[in-house]
């Protein structure tokens, strides 16, 4: 079962898009370019990117198509938008959540040598675990230790992508909190520890 | 790099994420360049030292031994856990993270409580000590 937060996309064809830009880098990397630069026209868009114009035109018009981007001007030259993509699937008991993060993340891993070999490593649902760890990482309640022992990979392969994973977090969700409360912290682990 | 990005202690420890950080950036001259300007050492506990360097690896591992040659990183002695203040302590701050990370005690690495714990013992007065020298003292 997936949860679709695409508008109004049916589940299934918002699993069918993520599915495409997932498996496929320029896709991934031209979605990753629109959220960064914030409702780009095409010509904006291919500053970034080493794809020919009539390339970058056809995949937008495919990401529109299939609703990861949006249209969001009525006169030339158009400007673009990503949707929020946020999904959660469950099978054989696992949960597993796609956002932007992650397609963000994929579109990184040719140009950024620690992705590319997290990925090489651990594959695409390892990097999709990793950032399940990052986010907590970036919530300052969870480091690198207890990432290494339940993912039974070395402290410094878990220091390193959690880095790289925080640093995409905090742009693709920049409504994530940074800042621990050690006060209320301690309340709620004194409380735990009073049980 | 200002003074003020270090903060005012008696002993600089680090954890296993500075020189990662700045060997992501490959910056770690300047991280360098600001320690020895400060006359700064700083000291890196043995389990993080052994978690920088592991036998085989698929990433570059930041310069350690470098730094340590160079005198800027000092490897700090493995914590005596027979000495009962540094093993009471130690249990302290494992259930203190087992509590906050909701996650079992035994899950928690040994290294997260030397560091620690090695951040106690070598900081003297209770401000500095923080929160875990004045937990210890209850």
């Amino acid at each position: 079962m997936a949860e679709s937060a695409v508008s109004h996309s049916h589940p299934l064809d918002t699993m069918l898009a993520v599915s495409d830009v997932i498996r496929n880098d320029r896709l991934a990397k031209l979605y990753a370019r629109v959220l960064e630069i914030d409702s780009p026209t095409i010509e904006e868009l291919s500053e970034g990117i080493e794809s020919s114009t009539t390339t970058i035109y056809e995949d937008v018009k495919h990401l529109v198509e299939i609703d990861l981007l949006e249209r969001v001007t009525e006169t030339q030259p158009y400007r673009y938008q990503a949707s929020r993509v946020d999904m959660t699937i469950q099978a054989s008991g696992e949960t597993f959540q796609i956002t932007p993060t992650l397609l963000v993340a994929l579109a990184e891993r040719q140009s950024n040598e620690n992705i590319g070999l997290y990925i090489d490593r651990n594959g695409v649902s390892g990097l999709a675990t990793a950032i399940e760890y990052a986010r907590a990482y970036t919530q300052s309640k969870m480091n690198a230790r207890i990432m290494a022992r339940e993912q039974d990979i070395p402290v410094l392969e878990a220091e390193t992508i959690l880095q790289e994973l925080q640093e995409i977090i905090m742009e693709a969700e920049p409504d994530i909190s940074t800042s621990l409360n050690i006060e209320e912290l301690d309340a709620a682990v004194d409380e735990q520890l009073d049980k | 790099m200002p003074a003020q990005l270090f903060p005012s202690v008696d002993s600089h420890i680090i954890d296993a994420n500075l020189f990662i950080r700045f060997e992501r950036h490959n910056t770690v001259n300047l991280l360098e360049r600001a320690v020895t300007e400060q006359n700064f050492v700083l000291l890196l506990p043995t389990r993080v030292y052994e978690e920088l360097t592991p036998e085989s690896h698929p990433y570059e591992t930041p310069p350690i031994e470098d730094a340590i040659e160079a005198g800027w990183v000092q490897l700090l002695e493995e914590v005596d856990y027979s000495n009962p203040v540094v093993s009471a302590t130690m249990d302290l701050i494992r259930q203190y993270i087992s509590a906050a990370t909701d996650r079992p005690e035994q899950t928690i690495e040994q290294a997260d409580a030397a560091l620690l714990k090695s951040y106690s013992s070598n900081t003297l007065s209770p401000e500095t000590t923080g929160r875990w020298g004045l937990r210890i003292q209850h």
